[in-house]
């Protein structure tokens, strides 16, 4: 939070030196009767839950189905941010800062499988240039618990450790999955109550 | 939009990598910032260099001696400092009152060496090169890292930093130069005279605290021989730095041996938002057409269902205060003219109303075509297929996949048929009242002055592109005083009267205009002003401008007549009027780099050019310079030679994370005099246009799916 207040400072500075500020412009927001109500997408009522948690940060919050297409679930929170989730693996977040906005990853058969699979992560810097970042990866398997499986994956930014849980029917019921250099790791897990 | 834009960044291969431990991100140190702003040890500058982009300001005072600097990374090996300082007790006695002296003055420096293994980091710098020359002093200073802590630095400098412990004279005798009027490089001096080394060494205890020791090579020969200021007892200098998340760093000093120190360093890289990137909330999710509103049979020409699905698609577009101008939907596709007012980006605007269309459009619309509007006009049509958003939504790479496939083409200003317009958009009056600051900087008696009060604006607009804007100031708090000296220039008084300008006018009308944006080719602006069109000046302002949406230049060219307004800025006007006008180029080159240049006519009737040259991140933050050269000859112009300055756009959703299109805006000339004056009329075409042409919304499109 410090580094968010001293950049206010740089911008106090600048907007303390700005002469003539641009005028109109700011008061065009208010045309066409947009409030300024929240902007996030609701779920539907009774939407399929899950808890998610940035473990980096520590908090941890429900997300609400909001949509299934082309074979994702788009969860959202309340306050507006989203993940998506294909069969559990985790391609996409919106709204926590660094954002993971797309990845290729191995599907949960394959990694229950023991087959390891390179993983492309894309994401946007400050400038919001888009990067990506090509990890390989390999498989290890717990061998007191045949259902968790961890995958080790190395890109010239570091290497990361993904785990995942699966139940009997081989769906992935909770994981622990890197979002993005930014953020860190997630952890996604059913609420089925 | 065939252009690869993400750096592939490539994976160690095998499992050989996956063996090594990899280091945490930022063990390696990161250059500081020296007393004079940049990159340096204490006193003494180094041969590192930032991080390519990043824009510093430092703050520093140790005795009499003090300095604010503004510095920016403008490549990865050149650099850039504009200096505001500041020395105490100068005049003894006081004249006119002063008895503090203060100077501007402006770096370059470029890194001819990288660091690698066994080479040190090596830069030639040249200080104060167009100021009186008071700071000026070249050097040559080589950096090495040993470890992931320790960074030994030595050098040689020449001029300021040639002034203590000269070691001779290789390049001859420093030359004595009349700096005259200031403002002209005093490239006879450079890297003559008496040379003499210098040496520091960094090491940084752990991630927070770092010491530094240096041996200086300044004399302060002005202001402790000459003038007595401060004593200068050694050459030695020590400190510690402490460093706050790598943005700010505090310091704490003991100055040749009589003086304590500081210096609070901020170092801010355009490439790391302090949030990590956008924060707001994330789109609706991409409706499967299957699922999307059934319009029945009878929707196609049918006014009421063209309303339905305008207002249904509205109500999504207001979450993001995007505004529908228009709508027309045919069997195939929908034409679709929006105002987006909130979001800070300009492909985010476009992805979230393409996703808002595929909720609302019937089934058979496959083509989206979204033509972003300013001022009324439309800047470019942006054609997006339904199917390909429907395919990429969840795709690896999906941004750059999807600026393959979207066209980018003219807008014409005509609406397609059977086109209906947003609702209650015109006529529409709006109204707002804020605060406002505004500074007088660099007077010599007073360098720091502020006005505080209150803006009323409105906007009345009667049909696209066809408005009436004024705004008009109350002061609250008044601490601009009038100037320490009256204006002695030679030329019309166009801007040296700003002082009174700014003392008068309680309250102002800051602009009052009429405006009139149209579009009467494809590829053709026009904006004609008339009225009070800025605070010094009133009358009639006229302006085309030619640009492609797929070309990353254009050209344009504006005409004006216009009356000097009474000092009161009401309603009355001065004698003096002129007319004035330029013929612009604008291009974009690879990289972010903007170039402009203006020719024609100033403000004071003086004929010549201006350059600006900025550097641009798709982020909206921008950092530039200009320079006007006009037939009044250095003599009659005054202080400074000629016009020129810096400049400093940032955008407060870089710093917030949150969308909003507000930006801090920063203009530093080192003085405003009358040569070179161009008037500051709104709504110039090119800024109006050029965001929503294909190079910038390619620069951005990273956020496409944001």
């Amino acid at each position: 939070m410090t580094l968010h207040r001293s950049m206010l400072t740089l911008t106090a500075l600048l907007s303390l030196t700005a002469c003539a500020a641009p005028l109109v412009d700011k008061v065009v927001g208010r045309v066409a009767g947009i409030s300024a109500g929240s902007a996030a997408v609701k779920p539907a009522e009774g939407a399929p839950q899950i808890w998610f948690t940035l473990t980096g940060r520590g908090i941890k919050f429900p997300m609400s189905l909001i949509s299934q297409r082309d074979g994702v679930n788009v969860y959202g929170s309340k306050d507006g941010s989203q993940v998506f989730l294909r069969n559990g693996m985790l391609i996409g977040t919106r709204g926590f800062g660094r954002d993971l906005m797309s990845a290729a990853t191995p599907t949960p058969a394959s990694l229950r499988a023991g087959i390891a699979q390179p993983r492309s992560y894309y994401d946007l810097d400050g400038a919001d240039t888009s990067l990506r970042h090509q990890f390989s990866c390999k498989i290890e398997r717990d061998p007191a618990d045949p259902n968790h499986v961890s995958e080790l994956c190395v890109a010239d930014i570091g290497t990361i450790r993904n785990e995942f849980w699966f139940d009997s029917a081989g769906s992935i019921s909770k994981s622990r999955q890197w979002m993005s250099q930014g953020v860190g790791y997630a952890a996604v897990e059913r609420k089925d109550g | 939009m065939l252009r690869s834009k993400f750096a592939a960044l490539r994976a160690f291969g095998g499992c050989v990598a996956l063996a090594l431990a990899v280091q945490p991100a930022g063990a390696e140190m990161r250059p500081s910032l020296a007393f004079s702003g940049v990159t340096g040890l204490i006193d003494m500058p180094s041969g590192d260099q930032q991080l390519d982009g990043t824009l510093s300001v430092v703050k520093s005072q140790f005795g009499p001696i003090g300095r604010t600097t503004v510095t920016f990374q403008i490549t990865p090996r050149l650099s850039g400092s504009f200096r505001y300082g500041s020395v105490k007790d100068w005049f003894d006695p006081p004249q006119d009152d002063i008895s503090t002296y203060f100077d501007r003055s402006f770096d370059l420096r470029y890194q001819i060496l990288q660091e690698s293994r066994y080479i040190p980091a090596v830069t030639i710098g040249l200080q104060d090169i167009i100021g009186t020359g008071v700071q000026a002093g070249e050097y040559i200073a080589a950096t090495k890292t040993f470890g992931d802590k320790v960074k030994v630095t030595a050098g040689l400098g020449w001029g300021r930093y040639g002034s203590y412990g000269a070691i001779g004279a290789p390049f001859g005798a420093r030359p004595e130069i009349d700096f005259g009027l200031g403002g002209k490089p005093r490239t006879g001096q450079w890297f003559r005279g008496d040379v003499a080394p210098f040496a520091g060494v960094e090491w940084q205890v752990n991630d927070k605290w770092s010491v530094k020791a240096e041996y200086s090579s300044d004399g302060y020969t002005a202001e402790a021989v000459d003038r007595d200021t401060f004593d200068r007892k050694t050459p030695l200098n020590f400190g510690v730095e402490y460093n706050i998340r790598n943005t700010i760093r505090l310091g704490l000093y003991s100055l040749y041996g009589s003086k304590i120190g500081f210096s609070a360093q901020v170092a801010l890289n355009p490439k790391k938002s302090p949030r990590g990137g956008s924060i707001g909330p994330g789109p609706l999710p991409v409706t499967d057409r299957r699922a999307a509103k059934s319009w029945g049979d009878a929707w196609f020409n049918d006014r009421g269902s063209l309303t339905a699905m305008r207002d249904q698609t509205q109500a999504i577009l207001s979450r993001d205060g995007i505004i529908i101008e228009s709508m027309a939907v045919n069997a195939g596709r929908v034409h679709l003219r929006i105002r987006n007012t909130k979001l800070d980006n300009a492909p985010q605007a476009i992805g979230r109303t393409a996703r808002a269309l595929s909720a609302v459009m019937p089934a058979s619309v496959d083509r989206f075509e979204i033509v972003p509007v300013a001022q009324g006009v439309p800047l470019s049509t942006v054609v997006i297929r339904r199917a390909d958003l429907e395919a990429l939504e969840f795709a690896p790479g999906a941004d750059i996949a999807m600026d393959q496939r979207v066209q980018i083409l003219p807008a014409a200003a005509s609406l397609p048929e059977g086109a209906i317009r947003g609702a209650g958009l015109y006529p529409r009056f709006d109204w707002g009242l804020s605060p406002y600051i505004s500074t007088s900087l660099f007077d010599p008696g007073k360098p720091f002055q502020a006005d505080l009060g209150l803006r009323l604006t409105a906007r009345y607009d009667f049909a696209p592109g066809l408005f009436a804007t004024g705004s008009i100031t109350k002061e609250l708090y008044s601490g601009i005083k009038r100037g320490t000296f009256e204006s002695n220039t030679k030329l019309p008084p166009v801007r040296s009267n700003a002082d009174i300008y700014n003392t008068e006018g309680d309250p102002a009308i800051e602009r009052l205009t009429l405006v009139w944006i149209a579009k009467p080719a494809p590829e053709i602006y026009s904006r004609v002003t008339v009225g009070y069109l800025e605070r010094m000046f009133g009358g009639v302002s006229g302006e085309v401008l030619w640009q492609k949406p797929n070309k990353p230049y254009a050209i344009g060219a504006e005409i004006n007549y216009v009356k000097q307004r009474d000092f009161d800025q009401l309603l009355g006007f001065q004698d003096y009027s002129v007319v004035t006008g330029h013929v612009s180029g604008y291009y974009s080159f690879a990289g972010g780099y903007q170039a402009q240049l203006d020719v024609g006519r100033y403000l004071a009737g003086d004929y010549g050019a201006t350059l600006s040259l900025d550097r641009e991140f798709a982020n909206g933050i921008k950092v530039g310079a200009f320079a006007t050269l006009t037939d009044v000859p250095f003599d009659d112009f005054g202080e400074g030679s000629f016009d020129k300055g810096i400049r400093i756009s940032l955008p407060l959703a870089f710093l917030s994370g949150q969308p909003t299109q507000k930006v801090s805006k920063l203009t530093l000339r080192p003085i405003l005099r009358d040569g070179g004056a161009r008037l500051d009329v709104e709504n110039r075409l090119y800024d109006t246009v050029r965001s929503y042409q294909e190079t910038d919304l390619d620069a951005a499109w990273g956020r496409f799916w944001r």
